[in-house]
């Protein structure tokens, strides 16, 4: 066998650019799949399904090529953790498990003006830690009673995104130009989200979910790129904050739902169902129409989560330190379909397709015209957590990310080790000790999530970013160590 | 009915949960799957029968109607804190469910920590019968969580 080309199963794949493997298409398939990924990543995975569900996505109707799958690849339900499919406007489909069940989950980080000396002088980041895990509600239950809605005020959330947020006093107008299309999602329809959703989901916002959901105080550690940095406000030692969390009960009430319509309407469209997971509803029919409606709607749920969120941390922090000062660095989703344009080498113009990233960032060029000013020239950050004991980093996208990636790229870590292989891995030990030995202190409400999210159950993080950037999808800008962790 | 002890056990996935569980009846083996969901949450033992709710479902198929079924099991949880203890049903034909359910509120002293799952999935769902080497049904269900 050729170098650049390895075998898994009947598969093969061949290295058609550095760190990009291509499976030609073959059976039901449509189109291929590229796999950005180093040669030991793939060897990672190829004992699970992931390559395979990424080719049962390449079956699904209006699939344009390739389907794509990041270094932090890893089985899913019916897609995999780390795809990216593009649809094609009018004989696409749309997935609701290929966004899944928390849609809009995402990445959000602030920057700030102080340094970690300052924390640690000041012996206060433990109890930041501790205030910070009393205000913002985490695990199963939590609430804040100083947030009750109304359904009206709900409606407004579903159709305004994160500018409702802010028209509520909950940060600065200016936020909104930091944040993915805005923090608002302009197809979201309202009345496309059931009652049951909004029951399930009107009591969670500004809630941070249980899970590998987190809220972190991080250092800035390493600085790769200056000028990116400095673009970027991300200064050495500084303190930075990361939130990650999505819609909530109420994302998953309608991703359910609409899972079982898909399922229910699969024979009238014609659709062949390669897994029920990936059951899908034509971009141009009623019920794909309602389905985007609604998930856009708890995308916008999920846009003010966060930033209500990253008002309440604001304020923790701002009685401890008054001179303080934040900047939203970017919020990205990870979970989400949404209408964006990309050239494709089969059509002559532009497209506007219907892309999914599943467990996967946008990761925009410079110049892109979706970008707020000062990424114009660096291109977009890319936020890529990796777990509460190591480094997170933060990428800029690349000029030909758009090419290469459909603007893409890797959404974190992936898991290394199961939940029940972490528990088992974690027996005898205390997980936040250790942590605490390193630096890092951590407060969770339950002892299990702790265990299941352990440092060594994640990837090796900068195998995972190494990949991107020998792909040249994003750059390296920095790297962020935690120091505090909250999680549900 | 005698009362029977609960018997599943969870299946791993690499970044989720999932159990499978075999019963006597395809009734037995829905309420079962609810007990097990549940005792995924909160130990069944800790669960007293002082709150009462009914639920109905419908599904065109008996995988819909296992996958469906569970999820308002978790729906309840979410809206309302609701844990059951006991179930009975009161209609089942394979493709509708009406249940009574008997449990209590969510206590997270007295109940401890929970888990959140996110839903109930359709990935490598099993849902079958066996004739050796006894009469049997079984169900292999993945957890989002």
């Amino acid at each position: 066998m050729r170098s650049n080309a390895l075998q898994l199963g009947s598969r093969t794949l061949t290295e058609i650019k550095p760190g990009i493997w291509r499976v030609e298409p073959q059976g039901k398939m449509r189109v291929g799949v590229n796999i950005i990924a180093s040669k030991n990543l793939i060897l990672q995975i190829k004992d699970d399904k992931s390559i395979e569900q990424a080719a049962n996505v390449a079956t699904l109707p209006g699939v344009l090529d390739p389907v794509l799958t990041m270094p932090d690849i890893h089985q899913g339900y019916g897609f995999p953790i780390g795809g990216v499919a593009a649809f094609h406007e009018k004989t696409g489909v749309v997935s609701p498990g290929g966004v899944g069940y928390d849609i809009n989950c995402g990445v959000r980080v602030l920057t700030t003006n102080i340094s970690v000396q300052q924390l640690k002088n000041n012996k206060m980041t433990k109890r930041l830690v501790s205030e910070l895990f009393d205000v913002v509600p985490c695990g199963v239950g939590s609430k804040r009673k100083d947030l009750e809605l109304s359904m009206g005020q709900l409606d407004s959330i579903l159709a305004d995104g994160a500018s409702w947020a802010v028209k509520n006093g909950f940060g600065d107008l200016s936020d909104l130009d930091f944040i993915e299309e805005k923090g608002r999602l302009i197809f979201a329809d309202p009345e496309k989200v059931s009652q049951r959703a909004r029951e399930r989901g009107h009591n969670q916002l500004g809630t941070l979910g249980s899970g590998n959901h987190f809220l972190e105080i991080q250092a800035v550690d390493t600085i790769f790129d200056k000028a990116k940095a400095l673009a970027f406000g991300l200064e050495p030692d500084h303190i930075v904050i990361m939130i990650h969390t999505g819609s909530r009960g109420l994302g998953y009430q309608v991703c359910s739902e609409y899972i079982e319509l898909a399922l229910n309407t699969a024979s009238k469209y014609g659709i062949e169902l390669v897994d029920r997971e990936l059951a899908a509803l034509p971009l141009e029919s009623v019920e794909g129409k309602s389905y985007l409606g609604a998930m856009a709607a708890a995308a916008n749920f999920a846009f003010n989560n966060r930033q209500i969120i990253s008002f309440w941390v604001k304020e923790t922090f701002k009685r401890h330190f008054p001179n303080i000062e934040f900047k939203i660095l970017y919020d990205i989703c990870h979970n989400i379909a949404k209408w964006e344009e990309f050239h494709f080498p089969s059509h002559r113009n532009s497209q506007r397709v219907c892309i999914h990233r599943k467990g996967a960032t946008r990761a925009y060029p410079p110049r892109h015209p979706s970008l707020p000013q000062p990424y114009l020239a660096t291109g977009q950050p890319v936020i890529v957590p990796g777990d509460m004991g190591r480094f997170s980093f933060i990428l800029a996208g690349s000029a030909n990310s758009m090419e290469l990636s459909l603007g893409s790229a890797c959404h974190g870590a992936g898991r290394e080790l199961s939940r029940a292989q972490a528990k088992k891995q974690a027996r005898g030990r205390s997980i936040s000790r250790e942590l605490e030995e390193h630096g890092v202190f951590l407060k969770a409400s339950g002892r299990d999530t702790v265990e299941e999210e352990m440092p060594e159950a994640y990837k090796d993080i900068n195998e995972v970013v190494e990949a991107i950037r020998h792909a040249k999808i994003a750059s390296f800008v920095a790297r962020l160590k935690p120091v505090g962790v909250i999680k549900g | 009915m005698p009362e029977r002890k609960l018997s599943y056990q969870p299946l791993d996935h690499k970044s989720d949960t999932g159990f499978s569980i075999e019963a006597p009846s395809l009734q037995r083996l829905y309420i079962d799957a609810a007990s097990a969901l549940t005792d995924l949450m909160v130990k069944l033992d800790l669960i007293e029968e002082n709150e009462k709710r009914t639920i109905s479902v419908e599904a065109p198929n008996k995988e819909q109607l296992l996958v469906k079924w569970l999820n308002e099991i978790l729906f309840l949880f979410e809206k309302d804190k609701f844990l059951s203890k006991k179930i009975v049903f009161d209609f089942f034909d394979g493709k509708k469910i009406t249940a009574s359910l008997f449990g209590e509120f969510y206590q997270p002293v007295r109940h401890g920590h929970v888990s959140e799952i996110k839903a109930v999935t359709f990935h490598q769902l099993e849902l079958g019968m066996r004739s050796e080497p006894e009469h049997s049904f079984f169900a292999k269900v993945f957890l989002d969580l």
